[in-house]
């Protein structure tokens, strides 16, 4: 059914794979009153973010909070509007089209939501919620539409007959199986999910993961993963890219990215994921970053990461860095691995933005 | 449903459902968790005494203003001078009135006047506030600002003022009285649908719905009125009883219904002139509306109490 996915990008193994999605530049802001009675200030929550997702890949979106994980899914499937940069679903541009034209569309990007509890109408009956799709976009109805719902249930793993039962008489496992359910009931190509495993339990996580990954092998689909928690990342993703402050500062294959990390981020946020080996995790080096994201409505100048960075350089906190190929796959925004840096004259660091690091290991006897 | 073998599993979720799945089969949970919206709010009214009593009530009310030629013991307009003003007795139960005509019969007939007025002013509510309140509260902006000084407009005309101007320009009779109280009414709803409304879309089903391709009408439609439609529901029963009092209001002051036609309220107006010689003239179409009144306030408790949402089951 992808036969028009006419553009392509360069896949993990370098070869030539149709792209599913092609994110070039996607900006998202929002208008925000921080203090009352002063104007609206501008927050960039997506900065020019650029990457693509190729056919059955899964590429995943880390970060901490407020990074724009979740924003970048929203601007894809244009739940928030666009600030600037375009969107391409199998060579479409989603960023340009009307309403009418983007409803259409919505058929091939489905979203997965993080609370399965919050995400089903609790007014409306299973049979309703998987249904949705199929009334709005085939105008399906009667026993032809019974008779989808009750095979998307099989596919999920859920009896047929739950299809008459309203979402409150589910667990929460259940429930993200009836929203996978629908999310892929219109065989999209492209399934976001946003933190869709990290409100379930870790055994129900597991299955619903395993779930996602049969699924992906059943229909090549396309995943964008967005997740916080490293473990589970690692597992699933293809490719992983890392966003701090609303830029893409690293992507690479999964294995590379966790293995010989480049950026600094990616090394301390690495370092923060608990590793399931107590002896490990007592004597291994943690990086703690000192205080917390900047304001991302005053991000600092350069890299955002000038602030807590620990390798930082004149240079960072005046020229956001280009993006840098990584040997092993994938690129890397940081001047570490710049080496033709621009001519610039040197300007002194300004004192409110010294760059404050701990770099040591934690003394297990303290905890 | 039963469970085919009794075991109530909840530990259905943790078990890896991939390795040797052959389904769960019939499992006793079924018989826990397996019931529809309905009967769970039929379960929980049944246990609302005072409410099943005034849904009986008007049930009973209902039925007479249905069968009121055959209930009813005499013509409820014919008159008969020569026994005006009679206490209860064996032939006339309630008595009689200024003109001899038959109290309990002008009761009767006078439930058919009560219940079509009340039902019509609601309606009209409804039909006046439901959906600006719906287009207000899911849009927001302009439209909010338009559609809620517009109710604050109609919210500070005093209402009898309201009543008495569209009885003066559209005429005297019970349609324009309930008119009138439809347009008194129906900011009520429409705050209320509003208010519903701008809970209900801040969901994350109505993002997902969107997500989807959904298109907005089907959203309001789909996802947002049923959502809303609890309260909505509560309000109509208060509604009812409060408009039953405000025909009562309206026809003791004359903008009702017309003499001869029987109504409680108008049967009021009537007899207080004859009170020191007639006392039960009073009583009787009084208490009839207080019954009305009562039941319908009490039915919209227990259909608030009834509606409200299940606590979350189990744990993510």
């Amino acid at each position: 059914m992808t036969t028009d996915a006419i553009a392509t990008t360069a896949g993990a193994d370098g070869g030539l794979v149709p792209a599913v999605l092609e994110v070039d530049q996607l900006t998202v802001t929002f208008k925000i009153r921080t203090r009352p009675f002063r104007p609206k200030q501008q927050v960039t929550a997506v900065n020019q973010a650029t990457f693509s997702i190729a056919r059955g890949e899964t590429l995943s979106l880390v970060g901490e909070s407020g990074s724009g994980k979740s924003s970048t899914g929203r601007g894809i499937l244009r739940l928030v509007p666009l600030a600037g940069g375009s969107v391409r679903l199998s060579g479409v541009d989603v960023s340009q089209l009307s309403t009418a034209e983007l409803r259409k569309q919505r058929r091939h990007m489905q979203m997965i939501f993080q609370d399965p509890y919050s995400s089903l109408d609790p007014s409306a009956q299973v049979r309703d919620s998987i249904g949705e799709p199929l009334k709005v976009h085939e105008h399906l109805g009667g026993q032809q539409l019974t008779a989808r719902v009750a095979e998307l249930l099989d596919r999920v793993g859920l009896p047929a007959h739950y299809m008459s039962r309203y979402p409150y008489e589910f667990s929460g496992g259940q429930r993200q199986r009836v929203a996978i359910a629908r999310a892929i009931a219109l065989q999209p190509r492209l399934v976001i999910c946003d933190e869709a495993v990290s409100a379930l339990d870790v055994s129900t996580q597991n299955q619903v993961i395993n779930l996602l990954e049969k699924l992906q092998d059943e229909e090549g689909l396309s995943y964008l993963f967005i997740a916080h928690d490293l473990g589970v990342v690692r597992h699933i993703s293809d490719r992983v890219a890392v966003m701090y402050l609303g830029r893409i500062v690293e992507v690479g294959p999964a294995e590379r990215v966790f293995e010989s990390p480049a950026h600094p981020y990616t090394v301390a946020l690495l370092s923060a994921s608990p590793v399931p080996n107590p002896v490990i995790q007592r004597t291994r080096k943690r990086i703690i970053l000192a205080g917390d994201l900047p304001d991302p409505s005053d991000p600092p100048s350069g890299c955002p990461f000038t602030t807590r960075c620990p390798e930082v350089m004149e240079i960072c906190t005046q020229v956001m860095p280009p993006a840098v190929e990584v040997a092993g796959g994938g690129h890397v925004l940081c001047h570490l691995y710049d080496h033709v840096p621009p001519p610039v004259t040197p300007v002194a660091i300004r004192p409110t933005e010294q760059p404050v690091m701990h770099l040591d290991a934690v003394s297990p006897a303290e905890t | 449903m039963s469970g085919s073998d009794g075991s109530f599993d909840r530990e259905m979720d943790f078990q890896d459902p991939w390795t040797g799945f052959t389904g769960w089969g019939d499992t006793a949970a079924d018989d826990v968790t397996g019931e529809s919206a309905a009967r769970r709010f039929v379960r929980r009214f049944a246990g609302h005494r005072v409410a099943v009593l005034a849904l009986v009530l008007i049930v009973l009310l209902i039925l007479v203003a249905i069968f009121a030629p055959t209930i009813a013991p005499f013509d409820p307009n014919k008159q008969s001078l020569a026994n005006h003003l009679k206490g209860p007795s064996s032939t006339h139960w309630l008595g009689t009135d200024e003109l001899g005509r038959d109290v309990l019969s002008r009761i009767v007939y006078g439930s058919r006047v009560s219940l079509t007025a009340a039902l019509q002013a609601v309606v009209i509510a409804v039909l006046l506030g439901v959906p600006p309140g719906l287009l207000a509260g899911f849009f927001g902006s302009w439209i909010d600002v338009i559609i809620s000084r517009l109710t604050d407009a109609v919210m500070s005309f005093p209402p009898l003022l309201l009543a008495i101007g569209i009885v003066g320009v559209f005429g005297a009779g019970l349609r324009n009285a309930m008119l009138a109280v439809g347009i008194i009414f129906a900011p009520r709803f429409l705050r209320l649908t509003r208010s519903a409304v701008l809970s209900v879309r801040q969901e994350t089903y109505i993002e997902a719905s969107r997500s989807i391709g959904t298109s907005t009408t089907r959203i309001l439609r789909t996802r947002i009125l049923p959502n809303i439609l609890s309260p909505l529901v509560v309000q109509i029963s208060l509604s009812l009883g409060f408009a039953m009092l405000a025909e009562a209001g309206l026809s003791f002051l004359g903008l009702g219904v017309q003499p001869p036609q029987a109504s409680w309220g108008a049967m009021v107006g009537r007899a207080y002139r004859y009170l020191d010689e007639a006392p039960t003239l009073v009583i009787f179409p009084g208490l009839a509306i207080v019954l009305a009144v009562l039941g319908f306030n009490l039915l919209g408790d227990g259909l608030r109490d009834s509606f409200g949402r299940e606590t979350r089951k189990g744990g993510a």
